[in-house]
């Protein structure tokens, strides 16, 4: 193998790759790039048996061959390399050596046969997204997913497609709370999966580096193919039945409240320094047609804000509730102002955007035992 | 062998410890006055003694001897099952006989408590050593229950005290004469030093903890870590570990384990496993905690453990939750034709149990109503004694604690 590239399509290649690069591995070949030529193209794959990137590149190939190298090592060499071309050749005794302007590198590679087979994707649904929707879509809804390792079905973003509703919902849900947020969809085919969260980071990373318009997705039974022009991501889904969300709606409410996003958020930041001392518990309440939140840690202190809103029911209604739940929502909307409905202090709250009906974000009250 | 005094005063504070000789077979005597001057052995529930009197102790009877060899070669012991409730209220009642001289008690475990009485001398009129005679004497007096006591400057040095005479002893050390008691204490008998620390000790000199302390500081600094150099301090009559009088009003975490006669019964084991389930459960409800982490151990014959750990998706301390996860687990635990001689149950990442986050998915009523059930078993219990009320799955090991004997009403005066 001898090549020639551009050092920094290069690195763009690699910084996207490394995406799927395994750190905590007993098998060496998870920790490197697959270096494979193809006529004028070089193919850089990673593979962590959960995800697996691929990506190609312009080159100018003197000569073909394919090989593994550590990842980290190579893109730190990369990175830091001097000129804007990069050569690559592999030797005889399988040293890869690196140069570019003076400098040289010689870093030993590993046998190529022990890296993983790509995926495959045999039957498959495809569907185009415009990149700014898809992103917008899933960072609304996100955040909600868990985190916990035991609660695998939530680990992940339910993607459900209806032909029939003609639109695609975004769903993210741990134990306590739950998002929502769906558009409208043209198309013949219903599906549903549940990408695990760990890809959609992933995915959001690639974009953030690749300049795009839309995204092409693919999905079958097990695996879902993300398509970004000559950037393949494909990840394995999550097996299981994601909870119904729609038995988890509210369908009533005794207090409708608007409130301006960004006032709510930073009252909530600043009881947050109380609260947080004690199991970021919250308490809201309605005082003099002016909605109270406040927090008290025995022996340590108290806090509370008084916010102007517009409110609508039951003025008698008080709800202790997480603050960070809250403060996520609020953090990833954009709208000037947000409604909270409120049932009671045992059922969950709903907080919509004010100028769009789609999205819903629902929350469970703290119960205090008295 | 050097004779100075490693400190001319003589009691810069005064640290007691208390310690019950073979507590459990002591309190079977005191309840039972047929038992008197009889080689008494407590642990025939588990299988093994768990605590023998001084006539056994005479006879080579040692802790950990299997019951059916004591049952074989010594025929004249009387083995008794345990009776830890009975345990339970007697240590209670010498903690209290001891707060009568101090409020500075500590309870350290059911049979061993640290006092703190300096500057009582004048109130009660008479000597440290006095102090401790006439705790001993209430105790013996009023419950018949035989302890030995010690008296020094620190606790570790209290502790060396009362264990330098037993059974029913007093020694008391104080500043001038503390390296007399070190010269006589081999290093491996100091309370927090193991034998891997011993064995390094000793390669350095230290065979007394005489010898211990009168290495430098070069030598402390370099080699010790910081309890270590804790251990080498309070030794010298520091007063380092203080006395801690609250009781303990919250855990990390808690847990139950039972030995019992081994068994290849899977129904026996299970029934075991369920007691200690709820039994932890019990205590975590006591003092307000919901566990977020499980675990569940089983150990064979042959001691070999094995023990399977949940992480929960919400915190519990209900036992009729628990069963029912653990029930895939369970035949992981209990493989058949093994003989298992113990199983424990661990709570872990305990919480204060004064709020829930509730649950999108579950139903919070039945969790609810779960909650409540509890609390009236629990106040239930409470009233009429433990074992009162439990769930039946538990009731085979249960069986084994109902003693033919009851406590008789004893009228001590507390």
């Amino acid at each position: 193998m001898n090549i020639t590239c551009e050092k920094n399509k290069l690195l763009k290649i690699l910084s996207i790759s490394m995406n799927s690069v395994s750190e905590r591995t007993t098998v060496e070949a998870l920790k490197c790039f697959k270096l494979e030529t193809k006529s004028n193209l070089l193919i850089i794959t990673t593979n962590n048996l959960k995800t697996n990137i691929i990506c190609t590149l312009d080159a100018q190939v003197d000569s073909e061959g394919v090989t593994l190298v550590h990842a980290k090592t190579f893109y730190n060499i990369v990175s830091k390399l001097p000129s804007e071309e990069v050569s690559m050749y592999l030797s005889e005794n399988n040293t890869l050596l690196i140069s570019s302007g003076e400098s040289t590198f010689n870093i030993f590679t590993a046998n190529p046969e022990e890296f993983p087979e790509n995926m495959v994707i045999d039957e498959y649904k495809e569907i185009v997204l415009s990149k700014d929707v898809f992103k917008d879509m899933v960072r609304r809804v996100s955040f909600a997913a868990s985190e916990e390792e035991e609660k695998v079905i939530l680990n992940g973003v339910l993607l459900d497609i209806s032909s029939e509703k003609k639109k695609i919902v975004f769903v993210a849900a741990d134990g306590y709370r739950l998002a929502k947020d769906d558009i409208k969809f043209e198309g013949k085919d219903s599906l549903k999966a549940i990408i695990p969260i760990k890809t959609i980071k992933e995915i959001i990373s690639i974009f953030s580096i690749k300049e795009t318009d839309s995204i092409k997705i693919r999905l079958s039974d097990d695996k879902i193919l993300f398509i970004i022009e000559d950037i393949q991501m494909y990840s394995r889904l999550i097996n299981g039945q994601f909870p119904d969300y729609n038995l988890l709606i509210p369908k009533e409410k005794n207090l409708d409240i608007k409130i301006n996003r960004k006032e709510f958020l930073d009252a909530c930041e600043r009881i947050n320094i109380i609260a947080q001392r004690n199991s970021y518990m919250v308490k809201v309440e309605l005082v003099n047609k002016a909605l109270v939140i406040s927090s008290i840690t025995p022996d340590f202190g108290d806090g509370s804000e008084k916010l102007s809103i517009v409110y609508e029911g039951d003025n008698n209604i008080n709800v202790v509730f997480n603050v960070r739940l809250m403060m996520d929502v609020l953090k990833s909307l954009e709208s000037d102002y947000v409604k909270i409905e409120i049932i009671n202090d045992e059922k969950p709250l709903v907080i919509k955007e004010d100028n769009n009906q789609e999205y819903i974000y629902i929350m469970m009250p703290i119960k205090v035992k008295r | 062998m050097d004779n100075r005094p490693l400190s001319i005063i003589h009691w810069p504070q005064a640290i007691l410890h208390l310690d019950g000789d073979s507590f459990f077979a002591s309190v079977e005597k005191a309840l039972n006055p047929a038992l008197k001057d009889k080689p008494v052995v407590t642990g025939q529930e588990r299988g093994i003694a768990s605590s023998m009197s001084y006539e056994a102790k005479k006879l080579g009877i040692t802790r950990g001897m299997p019951i059916a060899k004591i049952k074989q070669e010594y025929p004249e012991c009387i083995v008794v099952a345990g009776n830890y409730e009975a345990y339970t209220m007697f240590a209670g009642k010498i903690f209290n006989i001891m707060r009568r001289y101090t409020p500075a008690v500590e309870e350290y475990s059911i049979d061993e408590a640290f006092a703190d009485i300096t500057g009582l001398r004048k109130m009660h009129n008479c000597s440290y050593k006095e102090i401790a005679i006439k705790m001993q004497k209430d105790i013996m007096d009023e419950l018949n229950i035989s302890v030995s006591v010690g008296v020094s400057l620190s606790k570790t040095l209290a502790k060396l005290c009362s264990n330098f005479r037993k059974p029913f002893g007093i020694t008391c050390v104080d500043g001038t004469n503390i390296h007399i008691l070190l010269q006589k204490t081999p290093i491996e008998k100091v309370w927090g030093i193991g034998k891997n620390t011993a064995a390094f000790l000793r390669k350095y000199d230290c065979n007394t903890a005489y010898d211990f302390i009168k290495k430098d500081h070069i030598f402390v600094n370099r080699y010790l870590d910081k309890k270590e150099r804790e251990i080498y301090n309070e030794l010298k009559g520091e007063y380092l570990y203080k006395i801690k009088t609250d009781k303990k009003s919250t855990y990390q975490s808690i847990s139950k384990a039972k030995t019992f006669t081994p068994t290849k019964d899977k129904e026996a084991i299970l029934s075991q496993l369920y007691k200690n389930i709820e039994d932890a459960c019990a205590k975590s409800r006591k003092y307000n905690l919901v566990a977020t982490k499980f675990t569940i151990v089983t150990k064979t014959q042959t001691f070999f453990t094995n023990g399977q750990k949940v992480t929960l998706s919400r915190p519990t301390a209900s036992a009729s939750e628990l069963y029912k996860i653990i029930e895939p687990l369970l035949d992981s635990l209990i493989i058949p034709n093994i003989i298992y001689r113990q199983t424990a149950c661990v709570l872990s990442d305990l919480t204060a149990d004064n709020n829930s986050q509730l649950s999108l998915f579950e139903d919070n009523l039945k969790i609810a109503k779960i909650e409540h059930l509890n609390k009236t078993v629990d106040s239930l219990n409470k009233k009429f004694g433990y074992n009162t009320i439990h769930l039946a799955r538990s009731l085979k090991a249960r069986s084994l604690y109902t003693r033919e004997l009851a406590i008789p009403k004893l009228n001590i005066a507390v």
